[in-house]
């Protein structure tokens, strides 16, 4: 190991090796031949200070108002769309015959048979119905049938929805002038549909139909679906939760009731009395009626929204409804994510007015958010102002607006150490870099601010934070990076005269 | 007193001055510009604290603010770079390492670690010589001897 100082000192023992000492002749002679002028001393710019810190600071503040500006505008479009960050919706729905059917029970489907020409419609009852029975029957040619859905729920119970082109006034002749149900006919009005029950003579043997030997049946027309069961109350059943679905099917979620969010039914559902109403963003992903009194509902909520204020409103708004009506529901709301799920039990009523209440309850639609243009207008104001502070530090910097050149003079830092000149906007002190930051940061923060404060949105505050660490993260920067820039440039006369006022106190003289 | 007699007293003053900073002042210029442009930029800066007597035995640091004038003047030739170093064989030995290392640091680093630990300058000579804080010097010097001390394995005494 070598001491540094012994090294250092060979080391100026070397340079020195061989140099003489000046003398003093040799000084004033000097003196007198060379014309030394202060400004001879001056040193330029370029050397005192790098070039790149020139540049990382506008560098560091171009990137950081990038960020910022991706930042507001991805924060807008959030705001104008409402469901900005959300996938693929749920498709709208779309009314079927398969709403005839309970949805988790196996509907057995029947096209017409290509086999002879689409001259008959098999079924699984009876594969060899003619077009006589089919037409005697229900009035109906099977080959203008197109699909045939078929359920079994018990032993000796069946549904069944025909599709295709079923002319209506056949089918009311067929079923008024078929001889083999004649004996009792009766109909029953179910959701603007009417069912016609016929029951077969009972001392008879049953009636062959394309659907096996039938002793009674039910028959409706709902949305051009021919429906068939075996008894009445298998056909009103079905038409029940045709209507559901139908009515469901009309709420194709929430999305697009955004436009409509003044809906009163909702706005007076779940505004509780004493609090004005709140929108959010949530889809309807799900609804089931479990059978017979007992509905759920499942909403998604959008990101920004939180499920814990939603599922309040819920219990606050719907409970409140339900109390009113009669049948003394009790309702379960639970949050599993982003999903709230609403689980409703009347101890009266049936289920069907249970999933209208909940479908309205699903109404809580877009929040529309309060008019944030001010708080803008003012977010971009301290943008322009930190940016026109920065070009203004930036021109000081390389000289501009006072007829100078791009010129430093480290006799000028080096007064200015000495005469503590720092006035706080000056060098070393509080300069045009941290203010352009400064301004920058209240910016962000006024934005962010605004947007959290205009609708609660969550993630707002995420862009808050962030707008907080891009200010600070600037801040720092244009700490470090920032030049002290001499200002104003003096003469080394000036210099001289600030240390002797300096040491001398005030009113020194030279 | 007279102007004749004030001329005297000042070139008796300027006298002990050149006496004591002379060689102070040479011995860092030359280390630090090298043996020809140092002692001109010394010969010079002292010429101007001649110019400029009254205003320089004023200062607290006449010597870090000459040296200032001397590298102002100096680098209007040179440009930061390394004096040339002819050997010497009269010289003493240095370490062969030290000046390939010394280029690796930057001009305020080089500056500050030769002049501290090559010509014991103390922090306040320096700060007044570079133009920079007492606590800058020593960042710079300590970020010097980091660097020095790992291309070296030199040991570090303060």
């Amino acid at each position: 190991m070598t001491d540094l100082r012994a090294v250092m000192h060979d080391y100026v023992d070397q340079a020195n090796t061989g140099v003489d000492s000046i003398s003093l002749d040799e000084i004033r002679h000097l003196a007198t031949t060379l014309e030394l002028p202060d400004r001879d001393l001056e040193v330029d710019a370029p050397t005192a200070v790098p070039w790149y810190r020139h540049r990382r600071l506008p560098v560091a503040a171009v990137l950081a108002l990038l960020a910022l500006t991706i930042g507001t505008l991805a924060l807008l479009s959030g705001r104008d769309g409402g469901m900005a960050d959300d996938p693929e919706p749920p498709a709208p729905h779309v009314p079927s015959p398969l709403d005839l059917f309970p949805r988790d029970v196996e509907v057995e489907l029947h096209h017409r048979s290509e086999a002879d020409g689409g001259a008959s419609m098999t079924t699984a009852v009876d594969q060899r119905a003619t077009v006589d029975e089919w037409q005697q029957f229900l009035g109906i040619d099977p080959t203008a049938v197109t699909r045939i859905s078929e359920w079994r729920p018990a032993r000796e119970q069946l549904l069944v929805a025909i599709e295709g082109e079923i002319d209506p006034t056949a089918l009311e002749a067929a079923l008024a002038s078929d001889p083999n149900w004649a004996s009792l006919t009766t109909s029953v009005e179910r959701g603007g549909a009417t069912v016609t029950v016929r029951e077969a003579d009972r001392t008879e043997a049953p009636v062959r139909t394309p659907f096996g030997p039938m002793q009674s049946h039910a028959i409706a027309m709902v949305d051009g679906t021919l429906v068939v069961g075996s008894d009445a109350e298998v056909v009103l059943l079905a038409l029940d939760r045709a209507a559901r679905a139908d009515t469901l099917g009309h709420v194709p979620g929430v999305q697009t009731l955004v436009d409509d969010a003044a809906t009163l039914v909702s706005t007076d559902l779940y505004a509780p009395p004493s609090d004005p109403p709140l929108w959010y963003d949530a889809w309807l992903i799900g609804r089931h009626v479990d059978e017979p009194r007992r509905a759920s509902l499942a909403i998604r909520v959008a990101d920004g929204h939180d499920p814990g204020a939603i599922r309040d409103r819920i219990d606050d708004g719907l409970i409140f409804e339900l109390l009113q009506s009669s049948g003394a529901p009790a309702v379960d709301v639970r949050v599993d994510g982003r999903v709230v799920t609403v689980v409703a039990t009347y101890a009266l009523e049936p289920a069907g007015p249970i999933l209208d209440r909940l479908r309205e309850a699903s109404l809580i639609v877009a929040e529309r958010p309060s008019d944030a243009r001010p708080w803008l207008v003012i977010a971009l104001v301290a943008l322009m102002l930190g940016l026109a502070v920065f070009a203004a530090y930036v021109d000081r910097r390389n000289g501009g607006g006072r007829g100078r050149g791009p010129r430093t003079s480290q006799m000028s830092e080096w007064a200015a150490m000495h005469t503590r000149n720092n006035s706080g906007w000056g060098v070393g002190g509080y300069d045009g870099g941290h203010v352009s930051a400064t301004v920058v940061a209240l910016g962000t923060v006024a934005l962010a601010a605004s947007a959290a404060g205009a609708d609660r949105r969550t993630d707002d505050w995420i862009w808050a934070v962030v707008g907080f660490a891009v200010a600070g993260a600037l801040l720092a920067l244009s700490r470090r990076w920032s030049h002290r820039p001499p200002d104003p440039e003096p003469t080394l006369d000036d210099l001289v005269n600030d240390e002797l006022k300096r040491q001398r106190g005030a009113g020194g003289t030279v | 007193m007279n102007q004749l007699d004030r001329r005297h007293e000042d070139d008796a003053a300027f006298a002990a001055f050149v006496e004591v900073a002379e060689p102070r002042l040479r011995r860092a210029l030359v280390a630090v510009r090298g043996p020809d442009d140092g002692r001109d930029a010394a010969a010079e800066a002292l010429a101007w604290a001649w110019q400029n007597w009254d205003r320089v035995q004023a200062l607290d640091n006449p010597v870090g603010y000459l040296f200032r004038v001397g590298q102002s003047r100096s680098r209007q030739r040179l440009h930061g770079h390394l004096p040339d170093r002819r050997p010497d064989r009269h010289a003493p030995y240095v370490e062969p390492g030290l000046a390939p290392a010394l280029a690796k640091l930057t001009p305020t680093q080089r500056t500050a670690v030769v002049l501290h630990h090559g010509c014991d300058w103390t922090y306040t000579e320096i700060a007044d010589a570079l133009g920079i804080t007492k606590t800058a010097v020593g960042t710079h010097i300590a970020r010097a001897l980091k660097r020095l001390r790992r291309d070296l394995n030199i040991e570090v005494t303060s």
